[in-house]
């Protein structure tokens, strides 16, 4: 037996489980090997390009994977496309510099030393597009 | 309860879907940290107190040279059962005390153990070292949306303009979203005491910051701060609070030298209750524009820097003339906000200048000397001079927005020359100096004292600092 008063709140929590399932069921789809918008398409290949993640926030200490997809116009992905790399600062270290499964992925490394907050930037080219991803670095601890 | 009962039914949902068993022992990780051997050389005021001059610095007349040397050691663990979930734990041994707010202490034999540091950090040992906890906090991926994450318990928060009042001695959580171009979050912190302790602060901090890629070459973000002063609640009659809005691009252009890096930022600030000391609201402004050109033999780059000011002293604020007023003063505890001047700002040569602008100043809310405002122009360099060793040069123009309580502007110009030399991939050596011109802005200013209420000096020195810096960082 339910009381008046608990059926109101039964249904609102079965309408969280509602909402939750749908919510896991959206996050858990086949998607794409890089999320996000693509930009392109390049010249000559006609590529489009993705950059994961867009946005890093990190201490100098970190070392963030920072993955490039490059795909065709249908989003198939595209293999043994040279992708170049242009730094601010640090070092950037890819397996390689053509895609393979329509991916570069490399590791970002700040500069040695410098862990002033400042933003730093990576440059992924592909033919003639370029993107560029934004570096926040901030210090691993606050207050000195 | 309605919200409750919805928040349930989600995690139950959730728990259900993720079909996690159990989550495996737990691996312990050494995930950073570092090794630091450091010395300071300077006259600026202050260095003689509170261990070495983290206090916020300004001229002085006919001050001393003082020195110190300290040694550091900082690790940071990961206690982690998965890629979901981990613990994280922040500690630092030392042959200083940390935590800038508390006397110079001393070991069994009588030596001096100074201060360092902002914070309350804990005392010495008899054998004079000291260990204390930097941070402790869980943090995992939130189960319903892809891109959420939880953080939770004792941590610094610092952002893009390294707000860090909060660095220290602080509880609360953080929720983060980060998914394609769109990274957000939001954090809630609390001083450490809540309703356990009555000796403490009691503030409430708000901070929500989003960011989007615009375009290839461009991001955008935008920042909410909003600090209610709950101690100081009963006061002024009123609850006092101060709120920021921030806005910047950044943007990576190509030109026929090189490429060149802009950002540009604007924070607006308004209050009231002066910090719980003062009737009245405050407004100010802080905006700037920089630009950092990379050429083949090395990087050269110019900023400019405004903060709306009012016309004459914190001690008129404060004092009665100026009392229930409302002023277009800039109202911060931000940190390091000129990038680039080693006295100026907390600086990045030994990573210990007094720095004007300094959150540790004079405690009044504003930098010292920024209840005038500022006028900054930075231009900076960087020179590899061989492939480990990169040769800095820095020079700045230092003026007050409005004019002091004497009608002066003029506040200095300094130069700074530093080297970085990367002795093995982890282990690095930095050394170099600043020097400050004093202007007439600095003489017989009642700004330009501990408590922002003194009488100031006829005659303040040229300001100098030199130091040194050895470190390891592991990770």
């Amino acid at each position: 037996m339910i009381s008046g008063k608990l059926l109101p709140l039964l249904l609102v929590g079965m309408l969280g489980w509602l909402a939750g399932s749908v919510a896991l069921g959206a996050s858990q789809g086949p998607g794409l090997p890089v999320a996000g918008r693509r930009y392109g398409p390049t010249t000559p290949g006609g590529f489009y390009v993705r950059v994961a993640p867009r946005a890093v926030t990190m201490a100098y200490i970190q070392r963030p994977q920072l993955t490039v997809a490059v795909e065709n116009a249908a989003g198939q992905p595209m293999e043994d496309v040279l992708v170049t790399f242009t730094l601010s600062e640090g070092t950037f270290t890819t397996g390689s510099s053509r895609t393979r499964g329509g991916t570069v992925v490399g590791t970002y490394v700040a500069a040695s030393g410098s862990d002033s907050p400042r933003t730093a930037f990576l440059v992924a080219t592909v033919e003639d597009v370029e993107v560029t991803i934004f570096i926040d670095i901030v210090p691993a601890v606050f207050g000195r | 309860m309605v919200v409750l009962c919805l928040v349930l039914g989600l995690l139950v949902s959730q728990a259900w879907g993720q079909n996690i068993s159990i989550f495996p022992k737990e691996e312990i990780l050494l995930v950073g940290g570092d090794f630091r051997l450091r010395s300071v050389n300077s006259n600026i005021a202050g260095a003689s107190l509170l261990g070495g001059g983290e206090s916020g610095g300004f001229p002085t007349q006919d001050g001393d040279t003082k020195s110190f040397f300290d040694t550091r050691l900082r690790l940071y663990w990961d206690f982690r059962p998965s890629d979901l979930l981990r613990v994280h734990y922040r500690m630092e041994i030392g042959d200083v005390r940390f935590g800038g707010g508390t006397e110079d202490g001393s070991d069994v034999t009588g030596n001096l153990v100074p201060v360092l540091g902002p914070g309350s950090g804990g005392g010495v040992g008899a054998d004079g070292v000291n260990v204390e906890t930097k941070n402790i906090f869980m943090e995992f991926a939130m189960p319903f949306l892809q891109g959420l994450s939880f953080r939770g318990g004792i941590f610094g928060y610092g952002d893009r303009y390294d707000f860090n009042i909060i660095a220290d001695d602080f509880a609360g959580f953080q929720l983060f979203y980060k998914r394609g171009d769109v990274a957000a979050h939001f954090v809630y912190l609390k001083f450490f005491e809540g309703a356990t302790r009555d000796n403490a602060d009691d503030s409430s901090w708000f901070g929500i910051d989003g960011q989007l890629q615009i375009t290839e070459a461009t991001r955008a973000a935008a920042t909410f701060y909003y600090w209610l002063d709950q101690e100081n609640k009963g006061t002024l009659g009123s609850t006092p609070f101060q709120y920021w809005v921030a806005a910047e691009v950044n943007s990576y252009l190509r030109s026929g030298l090189g490429p060149i890096q802009v950002k540009g930022y604007a924070i607006y600030n308004n209050g009231e209750g002066f910090f719980g000391r003062r009737q009245g609201k405050n407004s100010g402004a802080n905006v700037s524009l920089s630009g950092d050109l990379s050429l083949n033999f090395g990087t050269v780059g110019l900023q400019a820097q405004y903060i709306t000011g009012a016309r004459g002293s914190k001690l008129q604020l404060e004092g009665g003339s100026k009392d229930n007023k409302n002023i277009g003063s800039w109202v911060s505890y931000f940190n390091r906000m000129y990038q680039g001047p080693e006295i100026i700002s907390l600086g990045p040569i030994i990573d210990v200048g007094d720095g004007f602008s300094s959150k540790w100043g004079t405690g009044n809310g504003f930098y010292n000397g920024d209840y005038n405002g500022r006028l900054l122009f930075i231009a900076r360099s960087a020179f590899p001079i061989v492939s480990s060793v990169t040769l800095h040069a820095v020079g700045a123009y230092d003026r007050a927005a409005a004019g002091n309580a004497n009608g002066d502007y003029n506040r200095g110009v300094e130069f700074d020359l530093w080297a970085q030399w990367n002795i093995y991939p982890k282990l690095w050596f930095r050394f170099g100096g600043g020097y400050y011109i004093t202007g007439d802005w600095w003489k017989n200013n009642s700004d330009a004292t501990f408590t922002g209420r003194g009488g100031g000096v006829a005659n303040p020195d040229n300001i100098w600092q030199f130091g040194t810096r050895l470190q390891y960082d592991f990770g």
